[in-house]
């Protein structure tokens, strides 16, 4: 099939690129593919909010410099710069398109604070930001056909030639029939990698593909020993429980009921409350907090593993359901517990990868026609730890670049590829039909097995707290799970028909090679900087040595080489990173 | 691209899926005892204007023990009817009042029965002391 | 009472290549309390038998993704936990009134080629090209606006009220409960000017006089949206349009 642009995912990046492409060209062919309908992608599941400068005592640069101090200097300040400037305007223009965002009475919107942040910058939609967002988007795609969607395609490779980017190649999930989509333009919003961890708040869907499929490339991956732990996620399950709720007030308790965060440079707990301090401090340093709690002890003990306490008690059931109501029906339907008379039990679980296919601000990667948006993409403006609700104003804003970028680039683009491209989409498109074919064999792994030494060689290895030995380990284990998984694996399923068995297979094999890469990048960054903590020589931030991004370059073989690349700064030189301490106290409004 | 296989389940027995189908079954049936109720005060009419021979043949078989339970069957109809439908009411009525103002679904339900009695109570009122 | 080991889940399979041949079958899954029916169904996916198949993705009631007939009533399976479902058995089927794919895989096309029959998005206010290139500030909406379709908003589009709704199994054509209720939460929107858009769609004979207010869709409903009251408002109207139109002929744009 011949088109302009291919979108490969439908969450709010994929969305957002769609329509900023069509808005840019209205005669363009876009394609968007998704391995699931646009409003089941993961976005949907984000809940606290975006942020952008909106009140009168903020500012870009005081944006800026949350952005940047929260990443610890590891974000490339240009495009932090860029990032927040154009969030505003993203998230009016969602306001145009429809989005339901919180109001004041007076009916401006309202916005809330949140870890990291200095003002009340985060606008949000209840504690359902990210589901509002998606759907506007998505139904606002309703109004344009020249996004011809595809739901429910798998994308299993990209196509190269001499002159960059030819196609993507992709499986109809339903029928099981390959898809060839000729085209010299496509932008990857894929989603992160979350799921290659056991204990995360990701869904199912969020497995690293994208990032995969690019690095096979040769597209470097950028920054991915930076993952994010989002502190407060159910035990077991990892759902997760908004940072929001501590943006309206929400305290966080040990098992001896103190507020534990004034014990790791997060305090004073007065006056409270207080921006970025205590319960406002940025994710990284929550989380490692619960991570020394866990070790002394004073943490509670839930069936699922131990926990620490979100009180929220005193916010009063009509604020909770005013501005915290699915996080009230979470706590009340999945743990029996009402968050207005107990406290949430929580832990940290895997929620971010900061990193991703390295991008320019305009969504390029390294390779011709090349783009990439959202979680899946690195402009560098997290840098080594994300502040919460910049995510969400991230997708908008990269989501439209790219969209922008990758029409301009297919206008020009030279012209499609011949008959040379369908014999490569053959050969490729094999490949993972030959995992359907091979099937049941004695003697190989089910995939939820190499799933599930996945999942335990990442969390022993490349947890909150690293270390070497722990981390050679992971690479280690994670080279003999790609063998293994080379090798083959066994699958009950071999019909074509809406085959999950299959997909999972293929999915896995991408996840191996993320995982992997984010353990070898762990290993080469020698010092300690956000949320990449290491517990032996290298504890400390080493600004002469590691202000640099990783590059990961990926081999289908063998262990990724890891490189190191300067950060672009402009106007913030590395300083020290510190919270709490002197601070007035806020209203929450 | 060719049509997906899929298999379609028809509909048949569709009522005895779920007690909130038959519910509702029955709750549009209450619609034709009434119906039937309403045919029944019209022969009566009818019958009051062919003379006092046929309306003395339509009471006997009003108040004869068939018409007796006949009556009670709609009576119980009417019941149901009303209690369906005024639950029901709250869904059909446009919003009432001011945006953030509007009136509740318990105030047009209580309105309803309100009506309803008020109604009643005068019809009773009228037949008693009126006619 | 103590926890069984155990719990036995039923499930319905369909397979295109034996379209003939749908047939039940039994996995006997490890109980715990606390864990949800969709993990039931991983475990199965993953020990167990890697061809049954079924939609999931967040786990949490938001994206919609794993409606089945639970004992016959529609449901989200990372909705319900096994505490409330002991001590079975559980029997799962496809979503009722929709084609199936495979097993629990409904084909929702249907439902997806609904939502721009009946204008599911906002229609901004016209503005000059410029002003709609870079919008300076956001639009002015009070709570009270708001709250005259935040309910409506909140559909997930998970389907649930398709399978409680023998009308639309009845009549596929009719727009049904979700579509429908995405109307509404436009029609109610301050924001939008797509309402003359819509009219056609919701007056037609696919549109809300189709609906018959069983009243289920609202009562299976996982977000509270309440379709049967965003259709039958929209009713009255649909009602009180024709009257006026008939009334005042000029008066239809």
């Amino acid at each position: 099939m011949d088109c302009d642009l291919v979108i490969v995912g439908g969450g709010g990046a994929g969305l957002r690129a769609a329509l900023a492409a069509t808005l840019a060209d209205p005669g363009l062919d876009i394609v968007l593919v998704s391995k699931v309908v646009p409003m089941r992608s993961h976005t949907v599941a984000a809940e606290g909010g975006a942020a952008a400068v909106l009140r009168d005592d903020d500012s870009f640069a005081q944006h800026f410099d949350d952005t940047v101090s929260g990443g610890e200097w590891l974000c490339d300040q240009r495009a932090v710069e860029a990032f927040v400037a154009a969030c505003p305007q993203e998230l009016i223009q969602l306001e145009r398109w429809g989005c339901p965002w919180s109001r004041q009475d007076d009916g401006r919107v309202q916005t809330r604070f949140f870890g990291g942040m200095r003002v009340q910058r985060t606008w949000f939609a209840a504690d359902r930001t990210g589901f509002h967002m998606l759907h506007t988007l998505f139904q606002t795609s309703l109004r344009h056909p020249s996004i011809r969607r595809h739901d429910e395609f798998f994308c299993t490779d990209l196509l190269v030639d001499e002159h960059g980017l030819a196609g993507v190649l992709g499986v109809d999930i339903a029928r099981g029939t390959p898809v060839l989509y000729r085209a010299r333009a496509a932008v990857l919003a894929t989603g992160g990698a979350g799921r290659v961890y056991a204990h995360n708040t990701n869904a199912g869907i969020v497995t690293g593909e994208g990032m995969a499929l690019a690095a096979v490339h040769g597209v470097a991956l950028r920054d991915l020993e930076f993952v994010q732990w989002h502190p407060t996620a159910l035990p077991g399950s990892g759902i997760l429980i908004t940072e929001g709720c501590r943006g309206e007030g929400g305290l966080l308790l040990n098992a001896e009921g103190r507020r534990y965060l004034q014990d790791y440079d997060l305090g004073p707990p007065d006056p409270w409350p207080r921006p970025r301090a205590m319960e406002l401090g940025p994710r990284d340093r929550l989380s490692q907090a619960f991570w020394h709690e866990d070790r002394a002890r004073r943490t509670v003990t839930t069936p699922q593993g131990s926990a620490v306490l979100l009180d929220l008690r005193h916010l009063g059931a009509e604020r909770l359901a005013e501005r915290l109501p699915m996080i009230s029906e979470v706590a009340r339907r999945f743990l029996g517990i009402d968050p207005v008379t107990t406290p949430i039990p929580v832990r940290p679980a895997v929620h971010y990868t900061m990193g991703g296919v390295a991008t320019g601000l305009d969504g390029a990667t390294a390779l011709p026609g090349l783009f990439a948006a959202g979680e899946c993409a690195s402009t560098g403006i997290h840098g080594a730890n994300r502040l919460g609700s910049n995510s969400l104003a991230e997708l908008l804003v990269f989501g439209r670049a790219a969209g922008e970028a990758a029409a301009a680039w297919s206008r020009n683009a030279p012209s499609a590829a011949g008959g040379s491209l369908l014999r490569e989409a053959q050969a490729r498109a094999g490949q993972a039909y030959a995992l359907l074919a091979e099937g049941h064999q004695a003697g190989r792994p089910r995939v939820a097995e190499l799933r599930t030494a996945m999942h335990a060689a990442m969390e022993d290895g490349v947890g909150i707290f690293r270390d070497a030995e722990g981390m050679q380990r992971a690479c280690q284990a994670l080279a003999e799970l790609r063998a293994r998984y080379r090798a083959g694996v066994a699958l009950d399923d071999r019909s074509r028909s809406f085959n999950t068995e299959w997909l999972a297979a293929i999915e896995l094999g991408h996840a191996l090679q993320v995982a992997e890469t984010i353990a070898h990048a762990a290993l080469a960054r020698r010092e300690s900087r956000g949320a990449h903590r290491r517990r032996d020589a290298w504890s400390a931030r080493d600004d002469a040595n590691f202000l640099v991004h990783s590059l990961a370059y990926c081999d289908p073989q063998a262990a990724p080489r890891i490189e190191h690349v300067p950060v672009t700064l402009t106007r913030s030189a590395p300083g020290e990173r510190s919270y709490g301490g002197a601070g007035a106290r806020v209203a929450l409004d | 691209m060719t049509p997906l296989p899929t298999w379609q389940r028809g509909m048949r027995g569709w009522w005895r899926r779920d007690p909130a189908f038959r519910r509702y079954l029955l709750r549009e049936a209450t619609s034709v005892a009434i119906g039937a109720y309403a045919l029944m005060l019209l022969a009566g009419l009818g019958c009051l204007v062919a003379g006092p021979a046929a309306w003395q043949r339509w009471e006997g078989l009003i108040l004869s023990p068939v018409g007796l339970l006949l009556q009670a069957v709609v009576f119980a109809a009417a019941v149901i009817h009303a209690v369906s439908w005024f639950r029901l009411m709250p869904l059909t009525i446009p919003p009432l009042g001011r945006p953030g103002r509007r009136l509740a679904d318990g105030a047009i339900h209580a309105g309803a029965w309100a009506a309803s009695a008020l109604c009643s109570l005068g019809l009773l009122g009228w037949l008693v002391y009126g006619a | 009472m103590t926890d069984p080991e155990t719990i036995l889940i039923e499930v319905l399979r369909w397979h295109p290549d034996t379209p003939e041949a749908p047939w039940w079958q039994s996995y006997e899954v490890p109980y715990r309390a606390d864990a949800t029916l969709l993990e039931a169904l991983q475990t199965i996916k993953d020990d167990l038998d890697g061809t049954l198949t079924f939609r999931w993705s967040c786990r949490m009631a938001i994206c919609g993704s794993c409606g089945c007939m639970v004992n016959g009533r529609p449901e989200l399976s990372c909705h319900l936990l096994l505490r409330d479902l002991a001590p079975g058995p559980v029997r799962l089927e496809p979503l009722a009134h929709f084609p199936v794919i495979r097993d629990l895989v409904i084909d929702q096309q249907d439902f997806l080629d609904k939502l721009p029959a009946v204008g599911a998005y906002l229609v901004p206010a016209e503005e000059t090209e410029a002003a709609a290139a870079a919008p300076a500030a956001p639009s002015r909406q009070t709570p009270a606006q708001m709250a005259d379709y935040y309910q409506y908003a909140q559909c997930i589009n998970c389907l649930l009220c398709y399978s409680a709704c023998p009308q639309y199994g009845l009549k596929p054509d009719f727009l049904g409960p979700a579509a429908l209720a995405l109307m509404a939460r436009h029609d109610a929107d301050s924001r939008d000017h797509g309402q003359a858009g819509r009219r056609a769609a919701r007056d037609a004979d696919t549109g809300v006089w189709d609906c018959t207010l069983v009243g289920h869709c609202t009562e299976v409903c996982p977000q509270g949206v309440d379709p049967a009251r965003a259709i039958n408002r929209n009713k009255t109207a649909s009602a009180r349009d024709y009257v006026f139109d008939l009334l005042l002929p000029g008066r239809r744009r």
